[in-house]
């Protein structure tokens, strides 16, 4: 993330918003000032250093920032660290995303998580014991003091016919349903262990240690620090140096190793793999008693000072397959849109960071992922789609002489070249090559025998039929089924953007980079073109393509008249979509004797939309302080512990009516602030 | 195709009756037929309309609401410290700070002491019971048991809220260790951290341990420090020590004020001041200037 002004201001901003303002004046002074130590931090913000040592141990807490102490000096360092304040806008985002993918319960213990920060599980379990536990007892006895318990309730019930929710949470419990743990009884304790369990096992929860304070960089540099004692000859000659580098790796991918060492842990303990507890669910139609041991739930018990913490990149992969699920929804259709939300579930099962750079530290196996790239069968795919969904709507019909099965099923083995931005005329030609594999097509593709048998009738429109014909016979229906998904996934691997790649005999995989990089063209574009007009953009459109244009040719190729396409280009070029370039063609650069090159920088161009998202996200964020100021006494009133929860019965009628306008207000602000941070996700963080 | 552009152009050119040709040195400026327009535009369109922004959709509707449920749950913790802005500097036009400069935006933040309660308001009231006093330090001590490993050692006295000021304040002493163990038989019981005492013998069973974890922690690096760090730590020396022991009593007789005033010190501190510019080589007055500002 690059720092700009407005980032620096919003990442104040929100954690003033949410954790106060020492906070946010600690992490404003080190965005400001970069790392520096309590002294400096004192001089800077006029607090004493009391208030600035409290500040930075809150913000430690929450993860705010990094630190390093010197060994030698004993003098501690601090640095802000600009992502994860900025993620405290997701914070709502993040907590819907769990609750839809993982259950209640794992949302309420996110929720915990981010009240808490960094946390021991006792002491994690116990705090939700204490707080959830109060909760469902205050929805049954309607106590007053609760932060809206009405809102969570009925937010959990609307959960349950979302067509996208991948119902893991029915299977956490051991055989228990949710509705009666919900509101009888306190939460078990199993039962919180056990979804912490399926957490950190997803990577949604990590396990903390004191590396992860320092900043990647710093941790760097100390690993190569200790490895130079190892040679005490210096490090000279490309021998030594690459044996250095590589006893650096390797002290790297240690330390990637011991943080990862519980979740593997529980991984192997194979219960929470959801795949397969819906694979037993699916093949004894029930769930079975036979598994349900207390394994993973029972290897936390054991370590009750493990110290957890939220993690951001995983929540990220989630969020960014809920963006694509919706884009495809939007291509393709509904249906689709849910197979494909089932293929990405099940195929980011193991991919746990949406962007990596050199200081990412990794675990072999995540590289090997990261690198090759993951995928999934038809099979797992299926595994993981919920039974509501009806895969046989949403396919037209075509007969089978109309269907080039060759193409259809055409495997494609390697991933498409990532479009840049220009100027990679001459690598698509190899990129062909690579791609023309074409010999190869998927013949499992091929209709299951017994249809083909059947009364000719699956050529009509399928959802009517399914239904009364194949509920019955368990399997058959299933190949059945899995036929229809198939088809679907066809229609996501034939669509333009590519959603899904058939890479393999009944393997799927997803190419994330040039899939990203499509939407964050698709939001490019409809950002010029609600800017400069279709003009604009058809330039803008072909200055991508082509690459540098000369502004004689330009015209030519946009159909357009010369002053136009001026004018635009120069309007194009104050808002900063558009660079030119001057060559000229001799020494005497006279305006007729040079040429004038247009191009499109995509990198500048991105950074720059984004500071303007910032900006606009940070002036939400200070017109919401405005209104507030402009209610402040309606704001002081809803303060008031006694009036907090029950401001319907508490507040005079016109109070409360401003109330509901300041509420109303905030929304608004808020949703803007999270619809422009849909952008920021897209343009930078996925 | 160009030829067709440049009759499209120079088209243009004829039809355009207003404005002059380019100025040399701009991009096509070669082209005569090329009119530039450099007539000022109008710098706000006659009628505005802005775009309104669609419905939320269910899953954003959900995500605010979290958030703001999140929010509000934050906030009414100890950790929170409000937003507290000078009275002088706040007004309808614009409540949000001005960034010019450091010195503007530190003035701007609101400073609580002696100096700047309000006498009318300060008198204890029967609805101050429902209002959060304005917290301008996050309670840290009574919050929850930290897991000071990931913590700074500078921080650990911080965490037991038994910081005390200047610039090595935070570091945990002998005395403050000892001391802090006994208060904490005394006073501090384990189920009050979150204000609410709903007991649990399995869970209370593991808070034990990992106190008995903590003390070790301690104890390791207490000698640690013993070990290396002796040439930092003897400036604070002995005249320190007879300071903090008042300090410390004072603290222990009243608590209640010092929760009001003590840690809430005020921004402005001139001993402080001094302390900060300088290097430590003033450590032995540091004790002094602090007790003599805070009481």
């Amino acid at each position: 993330m690059l720092v700009t002004r407005n980032a620096a201001d919003l990442c104040a901003l929100l954690v003033n918003e949410l954790y106060g303002q020492l906070a946010s004046r600690i992490i404003a002074a080190l965005l400001a000032r970069g790392r520096s130590n309590v002294r400096d931090l004192s001089l800077h913000t006029s607090l004493n250093p009391k208030q600035v040592r409290h500040g930075l141990a809150l913000v430690i807490q929450h993860n705010l920032i990094f630190y390093q102490t010197d060994r030698e000096t004993a003098v501690t360092t601090y640095e802000a660290n600009p992502q994860a304040a900025y993620h405290l806008v997701r914070v709502g985002k993040v907590l819907d995303v769990i609750g839809r993918n993982y259950g209640v319960t794992a949302r309420n213990l996110v929720n915990d998580l981010l009240m808490l920060g960094n946390v021991e599980i006792a002491e994690l379990v116990r705090y939700h014991r204490l707080k959830h536990g109060r909760k469902k007892a205050a929805v049954n006895g309607n106590d007053a003091n609760d932060h809206g318990p009405g809102l969570d309730h009925e937010l959990d019930n609307g959960n349950a016919d979302d067509p996208f929710d991948n119902d893991l949470h029915h299977a956490n419990g051991n055989g228990v349903t949710h509705s009666t743990a919900d509101n009888e009884t306190p939460i078990q304790v199993d039962e919180i262990y056990d979804t912490l369990a399926q957490l950190i096992a997803a990577g949604v929860v990590e396990t903390v240690s004191s590396t992860m304070f320092q900043s990647p960089q710093d941790l760097k540099a100390s690993i190569e620090q200790e490895c130079t004692q190892e040679f005490p000859n210096g490090v000279r000659g490309a021998k030594v140096i690459s044996e250095f580098d590589a006893m650096v790796k390797s002290q790297i991918k240690a330390i990637g190793a011991e943080r990862s060492m519980t979740k593997r842990k529980l991984q192997e303990s194979a219960m929470y793999e959801p795949s397969n507890i819906k694979r037993r669910k699916l093949a004894n139609g029930g769930m079975s008693n036979g598994f349900a041991g207390d394994s993973g739930g029972s290897i936390l018990r054991d370590e009750p000072n493990t110290i957890v913490r939220l993690n951001f990149d995983k929540c990220l992969v989630e969020l960014r397959n809920q963006k694509l699920t919706e884009h495809a929804e939007d291509f393709v259709g509904e249906t689709t849109a849910q197979v494909y939300a089932a293929l990405l579930a099940s195929l980011c099962k193991k991919v746990y960071r949406c962007q990596h750079d050199q200081h990412t530290i990794m675990t072999e196996e995540e590289e090997e992922t990261y690198f090759t790239g993951v995928r999934v069968t038809t099979e797992e795919v299926f595994d993981h789609l919920s039974p509501d969904v009806d895969v046989s709507s949403g396919i037209g019909t075509a007969s089978e002489e109309h269907i080039d099965i060759r193409f259809a099923e055409k495997i494609r083995k390697y991933p498409p070249q990532v479009q840049g931005s220009h100027l990679q005329e001459t690598l698509d030609a190899g990129d062909e090559i690579l791609g023309s594999d074409d010999e190869d097509y998927d013949a499992t593709g091929e209709r299951p025998k017994t249809q083909v048998n059947g009364n000719g009738g699956w050529t009509a429109h399928n959802g009517t039929k399914s239904d009364g014909d194949y509920s019955g016979e368990g399997h058959s229906s299933r190949i059945e089924q899995i036929y229809q998904m198939r088809q679907h996934l066809l229609i996501l691997a034939e669509a333009k953007q590519q959603f899904v790649r058939h890479c393999g005999h009944n393997e799927w995989t997803v190419d994330f980079g040039t899939l990203i990089q499509q939407l964050r063209y698709a939001e490019l574009d409809t950002m010029i073109e609600d800017n400069f007009g279709r003009q604009g953009l058809r330039l803008t459109r072909i200055l991508r393509e082509k690459g540098k244009l000369d502004d004689k040719t330009l015209p030519a190729m946009a159909l357009m008249r010369k002053p136009d396409v001026h004018v635009k280009m120069a309007e194009m070029e104050m808002a900063g979509f558009l660079e030119v370039q001057e060559v000229p063609r001799d020494n005497n650069r006279a305006a007729n004797r040079t040429m004038f090159f247009w191009f499109f920088d995509e990198a500048r161009t991105l950074r720059r939309v984004l500071d303007n998202g910032y900006k606009s996200m940070v002036r939400c964020l200070e017109r919401l302080e405005v209104e507030r100021y402009k209610k402040r006494h309606v704001v002081s009133l809803t303060e008031r512990k006694d009036v907090q929860g029950n401001e319907e019965q508490m507040l005079r009628g016109d109070v409360y009516n401003e109330y509901l306008e300041l509420v109303d207000i905030e929304k608004k602000l808020f949703s803007q602030v999270s619809r422009l941070d849909d952008l920021v996700s897209i343009f930078q963080d996925f | 195709m160009s030829g067709r552009g440049g009759r499209g152009g120079r088209g243009g050119g004829r039809g355009g009756s207003r404005g002059k040709p380019a100025p040399p040195g701009m991009p096509g400026g070669d082209d005569p037929s090329l009119i530039v327009n450099d007539q000022p535009q109008e710098t706000y369109p006659k009628s505005y309309k802005p775009p309104v922004a669609p419905h939320l959709t269910p899953s954003e509707e959900r995500a605010s609401a979290f958030f703001f449920s999140f929010r509000r749950a934050y906030h009414n913790t100890l950790l929170y410290t409000h937003r507290h802005i000078n009275g002088e500097f706040l007004s309808a036009k614009d409540p949000v700070l001005p960034r010019h400069g450091q010195s503007q935006i530190n003035a701007r933040y609101g400073v609580k002491n002696r100096a700047t309660v309000d006498p009318f308001l300060s008198v204890p009231m029967y609805s101050h019971r429902f209002v959060d006093d304005t917290r301008t330090l996050p309670k840290l001590r009574d919050a929850r048991p930290w897991v000071k490993d990931l913590f700074p050692e500078e921080l650990w006295a911080t965490l037991d809220g038994k910081d005390t000021g200047g610039p090595r304040g935070g570091i945990q002493t002998k005395e403050n260790t000892s001391r802090g163990t006994k208060r904490r038989l005394h006073g501090d019981d384990d189920d009050e951290q979150y204000g609410d005492g709903e007991d649990d013998e399995e869970i209370l069973g593991w808070g034990r341990s990992q106190r008995r974890r903590e003390n070790e922690t301690e104890e390791e690096r207490r000698a640690r420090i013993e070990g290396a760090g002796k040439d930092a730590d003897n400036e604070d020396g002995d005249t320190g020590d007879a300071d903090e022991e008042d300090e410390e009593e004072m603290e222990l007789e009243d608590d209640e004020y010092d929760s009001a005033e003590d840690e809430d010190g005020g921004d402005y501190n001139a001993e402080a001041y001094f302390d900060n510019g300088d290097d430590d080589d003033f450590g032995d007055d540091d004790g002094v200037g602090e007790s003599a500002m805070d009481f």
